[in-house]
């Protein structure tokens, strides 16, 4: 699995803290996410695209070959 | 390598401590070894209380900046950090079980190691995870 949360973060101006909070989730959760060392929830993968003001297949990109 | 990193120096552990506690009981009580696993019994419990001081500050930090204190990877990691530990401290306790019946140990010191072992491992789990995150399993 790989995500555009960082670039999407960038492009509406969000840092990782307001990332966080508009999600429920510690910083170090969003940080993990961003380096790819987690996959989140479905729960939490939705929360972040509608914070991302995006569709949640295009922040996260399901690669069959890194799984 | 990551994968084998775990199981080695859990291993590396077990025979460390099996290493001296064979040793020590053949050893007088004022030996040089019995201050070694004098070290590992304090080490231990500094380890671990700067480790909850470490959590009690990351979550005063966490609750003030209004995010929240546990969440699901915290809860994840520590989940999964329980499980392997768990599992490694079967074998623990059976190489302790060895030692036991094998040498003239006092039970009372066994027990404080297998103890010892338990925590240790935990909070190796646990520090492998945060540090090297949890992919699909």
């Amino acid at each position: 699995m790989i995500n555009r949360i960082k670039e999407l973060r960038a492009k509406y101006d969000l840092t990782q803290n307001d990332l966080a909070i508009k999600t429920s989730v510690r910083r170090e959760t969003i940080v993990f996410l961003e380096k790819g060392k987690y996959n989140p929830s479905l729960k939490l993968a939705y929360d972040i695209s509608r914070a991302l003001k995006s569709k949640i297949e295009e922040v996260f990109i399901f690669d069959d070959k890194q799984d | 390598m990551k994968k084998l990193f775990l199981p080695i120096s859990t291993l590396t552990f077990v025979l460390v401590i099996a290493g001296i506690l064979i040793y020590q009981t053949g050893t007088p009580e004022n030996g040089t070894i019995f201050i070694y696993s004098e070290i590992i019994h304090v080490g231990t419990v500094v380890l671990l209380f700067i480790l909850g001081i470490y959590f009690a500050v990351q979550r005063i930090i966490s609750r003030e900046k209004g995010l929240p204190e546990d969440d699901e990877l915290s809860k994840r990691i520590t989940q999964k950090a329980a499980a392997i530990s768990f599992y490694i401290s079967l074998f623990i306790w059976l190489v302790l079980l060895y030692i036991l019946n094998n040498t003239t140990i006092d039970i009372s010191v066994l027990f404080s190691y297998g103890f010892i072992g338990m925590s240790l491992t935990f909070v190796l789990s646990w520090f492998l995870l945060n540090h090297g995150g949890i992919q699909n399993d």
